[in-house]
């Protein structure tokens, strides 16, 4: 006779607990007190399990609010090559984007077209903000002759703009030093505004083109609204590095971050003044006719008459 | 010994230090130069352009006499205050004049749609406002390197050796910022 259901599912359960304490048993060492060292190997287990799972469970609200930092901008996408430029061509090119010691990259790159102010004319360039990632190398002596070499992952904020224009000669407004901003070791070139020689160190080779760059109203904005930021021109990119004030609480991750640079970008690339444009050789684009609502539309093709009853 | 060395080392050091004072003033006084003859260059490349735009006015607006007589003549008293021996505010208030006399020639083309569109006219502006866009820089780089000098010949211990060797102050060159006015409107 078949035993009753419920004490066939009693005894099931009853052998796989015994089972689990068995391997439990086997896992910490048994019952004899040495079972501290695997409860150890366990608890560790559990702790990089978590972990993995917090680091995805992050990875995965990051990509979502790349995405949906993308879809609020016309044209534009993940990318892995900001403004269709490789990491290998960044790289040491900006103070922001450092080669490191060990690895570096580019990583949660968004970018695409966008409106920006140049000398009064808007103009469509392509825009990409994203992370650029490297290692420094760190050696720990210890007491003994062994020294312990590890790397520390650092990261730069990056909003960068493919400008129409090229500066043959490359300038850079990077945040001065401790030692620069009390007076001590100031280098560089200084400007009119004392304010603005305390906060930011310049560099270019031509020096009227950064004269021409930085006038009076830039000297005042940046002084004022992008103390600790780098700023660099290079070619025909553009490219504002370090944290903005503000962050977008609905987005996640590093996207918080990314409207506040993308606008920070373009009204730096707004306040930027004509003469300098016009020193690199910038040409308005031609009106377009449509667009003047001064100027009447061409005049449409007629429609073809209807046909004539006598024509059919 | 030792005395010897504690009055000769201070000495030394101070001479060295005056030394490289000087050298420095020199060097700052270099740099104005330089900066003060690029001025100069933009400033006779802008006085260049004058006769040409008035003559392409004139092809189109006869009846602007009095304008184009105003430029002409600031442009020679702005070329009669170029020579070193004229003083640099009397120098100023010249190209001031000159920049005056082109703002009044390049709001002639508004009452002359076909001297608007004239290509020679339009290039002789973009090349006058370019010229003043480097008169610009050239005038800050200049200021600049003024305002330096100034700041050193006045400050101690650097005022002791100005003083001695007869450093000499220098005057900014402060005009009206040509650039700003003959720039081209942009339509918004």
């Amino acid at each position: 006779m078949a035993p009753p259901v419920s004490g066939a599912v009693e005894a099931g359960s009853v052998a796989l607990l015994d089972r689990a304490t068995h391997l439990l048993l086997a896992v910490t060492g048994g019952d004899d007190g040495s079972w501290l060292p695997g409860l150890m190997v366990g608890l560790f287990g559990v702790a990089m399990a978590i972990a993995w799972t917090l680091q995805r469970h992050q990875r995965r609200e990051l990509r979502d609010a790349l995405n949906r930092f993308v879809e609020r901008h016309d044209g534009w996408h993940l990318q892995a090559w900001p403004c269709g430029v490789h990491a290998n061509q960044l790289v040491s090119r900006f103070e922001a984007t450092p080669r490191g010691d060990r690895r570096y990259g580019v990583e949660s790159a968004v970018g695409g077209p966008a409106e920006v102010e140049i000398s009064g004319t808007t103009v469509r360039c392509q825009v990409a903000c994203f992370v650029w990632f490297h290692e420094r190398r760190r050696t720990q002596r210890s007491r003994g002759r062994h020294a312990r070499r590890t790397y520390d992952r650092r990261t730069e904020l990056v909003a960068m703009c493919q400008l129409p224009v090229h500066t043959h000669r490359a300038v850079s407004i990077l945040p001065e030093s401790a030692l620069g901003r009390v007076g001590l070791t100031r280098s560089g070139q200084q400007l009119e505004s004392e304010s603005f020689n305390r906060r930011f160190r310049v560099e270019g080779r031509d020096r009227a083109l950064v004269v021409t760059l930085l006038d009076a109203g830039l000297q005042e904005l940046l002084a004022a609204e992008y103390g600790a930021r780098g700023i660099e021109l290079s070619d025909d990119l553009l490219v504002l590095s370090g944290e903005p004030t503000h962050r977008d609480r609905s987005l996640a991750g590093v996207a918080q971050t990314y409207p506040a640079i993308l606008q920070d970008l373009t009204r730096l690339v707004r306040n930027i003044p004509p003469p300098f444009w016009r020193a690199l050789g910038f040409q308005r684009p031609a009106p377009d006719p449509a667009a003047d609502p001064a100027t009447p539309p061409p005049p449409r093709p007629a429609p073809p008459p209807p046909p004539r009853p006598e024509d059919r | 010994m030792e005395y010897l060395l504690a009055i000769v080392l201070p000495v030394l050091l101070g001479l060295v230090g005056v030394v490289l004072s000087y050298n420095r003033f020199v060097a700052q006084l270099a740099s104005i130069d330089a900066t003060w003859a690029n001025i100069e260059g933009e400033l006779q490349r802008r006085h260049d352009l004058v006769p040409n735009l008035v003559e392409t006015v004139q092809g189109y607006a006869r009846h602007e006499q009095r304008v184009l007589e105003q430029v002409t003549e600031a442009r020679a008293q702005a070329i009669a205050a170029v020579p070193s021996t004229v003083p640099i505010e009397q120098q100023a208030r010249a190209e001031d004049a000159l920049t005056q006399g082109l703002t009044s020639l390049l709001a002639v083309p508004e009452s002359y749609p076909e001297l608007k569109s004239d290509a020679v006219f339009r290039d002789l502006q973009r090349q006058l406002v370019e010229t003043e866009d480097r008169i610009a820089a050239a005038r800050r780089l200049y200021n600049l390197e003024v305002a330096s000098y100034e700041r050193r010949r006045r400050s101690v211990p650097s005022n002791v050796v100005a003083g001695v060797i007869g450093f000499e102050a220098r005057r900014m060159f402060e005009i009206r910022d040509p650039a700003a006015e003959h720039s081209p409107h942009v339509p918004r």
